[in-house]
């Protein structure tokens, strides 16, 4: 029975800042269990409705629940969640022990049973031998541990991650999104991570919440978001390097078939939509840089090399379009087309995104 | 090279300004205290350690130092009690801050004699603002209160100086809380912290440099204090306001009628100078922590 009842829900959930709406109407269910990243450019409010989950914030209106029971007014101790802040907010008067044993300590537990649990916890992080150092004796990616040593040694019903990766270098960056989601494997709670790095969403996430002005625009396991995106803003802010997005002409749209004409001398015949657009009607098409193939044969679309980029596994080709438009390729392998040349390109045209006038995507399926 | 000369050069005539004018007078006071001295005049008798000893004997002297250590302590507890109440309450979010923060400042920007004067009239036994009120509420006991009779009047002047300094400490305070990153307490927030134990272990460690410069600056507030006792007594102060300042001022050159007993008064002075030395030593010493970095 308990089974059935979600780590977390939001219901309308809706919060402004003066006159400006910062979170609109948000809805959404969490399972337990699951690692959901909430992801968006700044300003989308991703930030917010964590802080509002946390208790940081107060909402306008709807409402929260965590475990079925309703945490919308409650305080913020009262709603065992953990949070790894950006910043990490350590106290830097503290050691790396005292850090971790933060809650139990004004929480008044047995001296025994704090230094247990912070070692227990220290362990899992493999930090142990920090435990007596101030913070400002770790390093960037050693504070970020202990942040999250203080969220793990509470056990908490959510952990909450406020972009925990932004301060550390690449590198680092790249081996603790691993660790974490290792973490997650390991300790198996519910986790809610906050990024604007579309890869930290990808690699990371369960589910990913795309959202956009204080809005979700789509909710869905990274591929199926990447494959399948709903609109034009999820299918550019997923990838890198970006979808293109092309202008295109349509030719003829029946039952049958979409005739589109890209550029001036290209033409693509995609699977019907059904007669949704009309001939003559000019709409934006979305092509991932990895969905063109060098070719030819029936429906190519001819553009000129304007720089190539060797990546060694991959070769990544900046040309155009006969009539302006810009295009990025990205072909396996290492091919070398001189700059000034032309290519012939294929595309397969199942992978074709084709937007309407409201930037809606026309092949999107939603899944029951 | 021409740069640090160009430096010494700049530095100069402030430097012996402070050095002729400070410096050589501070240094002086030592060798003055040896002399019985009037002050005017060439006549200056070599008299030892005579004027420590006398002081030693001095129950006004005493008097002064009980005052002024009562300033330091008992004033120093109520300033910084009242100034770390309202900062907790004044930063956790409370509506008007900034409007609390001067209103509990103001009382600096004004002449510290006129404050001294109003404080005056408040506790004026008959028609004094505060046995009035105290009237009006049905306190009439209390209303009886002679609030300048030689038992009160220090107590009563302590009490006015508190509510004087506690806003410009407050200032200091609030300055440094505002400085700790807010995250800090979000964080404790969640750990589920009260009030009290944000204070405790958040607010007072990392406002702990803020501390224990404005410890050190009521100090020699408390040490030095003159102006408002002294204007506090009006023409001529009552012994039992005197504190080190006031007696030492007072040997130098008299309230109405002239005493001119420097020699002495500088006796009084390298005590108060020792004073002020070991308690800044003792209390940097005891507040020395490691810089902390957020």
């Amino acid at each position: 029975m308990s089974q059935s009842i979600p780590a977390f829900e939001a219901r309308g959930v809706s919060k402004s800042y003066a006159q400006t709406a910062v979170l609109k109407s948000i809805d959404l269910t969490i399972e337990r269990g699951e690692f959901v990243v909430l992801l968006g450019p700044s300003g989308c409010g991703k930030s917010t409705l964590m802080r509002c989950i946390a208790g940081l914030d107060d909402i306008g209106g709807g409402s929260f629940k965590i475990e079925g029971q309703d945490v919308t007014n409650a305080a913020p101790a009262a709603r065992d969640v953990a949070m790894v802040f950006q910043s990490y907010a350590l106290f830097p008067h503290m050691n790396v022990a005292d850090n971790i044993g933060f809650g139990m300590r004004i929480a008044r537990r047995p001296k025994a049973e704090i230094a247990e649990r912070v070692l227990a916890a220290a362990k899992i992080l493999k930090i142990e031998h920090l435990l007596n150092r101030k913070p400002k004796a770790l390093s960037g990616g050693q504070r970020q541990r202990v942040a999250i040593g203080r969220a793990i040694v509470r056990n908490p019903k959510i952990f909450l991650f406020d972009e925990p990766l932004s301060n550390l270098d690449a590198a680092l960056r790249s081996e603790t999104r691993v660790e974490i989601t290792r973490l997650h494997r390991r300790i198996g709670n519910t986790m809610i991570y906050v990024t604007h790095d579309q890869v930290e969403a990808m690699t990371m996430a369960d589910r990913i919440v795309v959202m956009r002005a204080g809005v979700i625009e789509q909710v869905g396991a990274p591929l199926e978001l990447y494959n399948n995106p709903r609109n034009l803003f999820v299918a550019t802010f997923l990838g890198q390097p970006p979808t293109n997005i092309v202008s295109a002409s349509v030719e003829q749209s029946s039952s049958d078939a979409l005739v589109l004409r890209v550029g001036n001398a290209g033409r693509l015949t995609l699977p019907s939509i059904n007669g949704a657009l009309k001939a003559g009607e000019v709409i934006r098409i979305g092509i991932r840089p990895e969905s063109f193939s060098i070719g030819s044969g029936a429906g190519i679309v001819p553009v000129t090399v304007d720089l190539v980029e060797q990546l060694g596994n991959e070769t990544q080709i900046y040309c155009r379009l006969d009539d302006g438009q810009s295009l990025t390729l990205n072909i396996a392998g290492q091919i070398n087309p001189p700059v000034g040349s032309s290519l012939d390109l294929q595309i397969a045209p199942e992978q074709i995104m084709v937007f309407g006038a409201d930037d809606q995507n026309l092949r999107y399926s939603a899944k029951q | 090279m021409i740069r640090k000369r160009l430096i010494v050069l700049f530095l100069a005539p402030a430097s012996l300004i402070y050095g002729g004018l400070f410096l050589v007078p501070t240094l002086s006071t030592f060798y003055f205290s040896l002399f019985s001295w009037s002050g005017f005049g060439e006549q200056m008798t070599f008299i030892g350690l005579d004027n420590y000893t006398r002081l030693f004997n001095d129950t006004v002297f005493w008097l002064s130092l009980r005052n002024t250590l009562a300033i330091l302590f008992v004033g120093g507890f109520f300033v910084f009690g009242l100034a770390f109440l309202y900062t907790v309450l004044l930063t956790s979010g409370i509506w008007g801050k900034k409007f609390f923060r001067l209103v509990f400042f103001l009382p600096n920007v004004v002449s510290v004699v006129a404050l001294a004067g109003m404080w005056a009239y408040i506790y004026n036994p008959r028609s004094g603002l505060l046995n009035t009120t105290l009237s009006a509420v049905g306190l009439t006991d209390v209303a009886k209160t002679l609030w300048t009779s030689p038992d009160n009047i220090f107590w009563a002047m302590l009490a006015a100086l508190v509510w004087v300094f506690t806003g410009f400490f407050l200032i200091l305070l609030m300055a440094g809380v505002d400085k700790i990153p807010t995250d800090a307490y979000e964080a404790a927030d969640l750990e589920g912290a009260s009030l009290w134990q944000k204070f405790w272990f958040i607010t007072v460690p990392m406002l702990w440099d803020v501390m224990a410069i404005s410890f050190v600056i009521w100090m020699i507030n408390a040490i030095k204090m003159f102006e408002f006792p002294y204007a506090f007594g009006f023409l001529q102060v009552p012994q039992q306001l005197y504190t080190l300042g006031i007696y030492l001022y007072i040997m130098g050159f008299g309230q109405r009628d002239p005493i001119y007993q420097l020699g002495y008064a500088t006796a009084i002075g390298v005590v108060m100078l020792v004073i002020t030395f070991v308690l800044i030593v003792v209390v940097r010493r005891l507040l020395r922590r490691e810089q902390l970095e957020f």
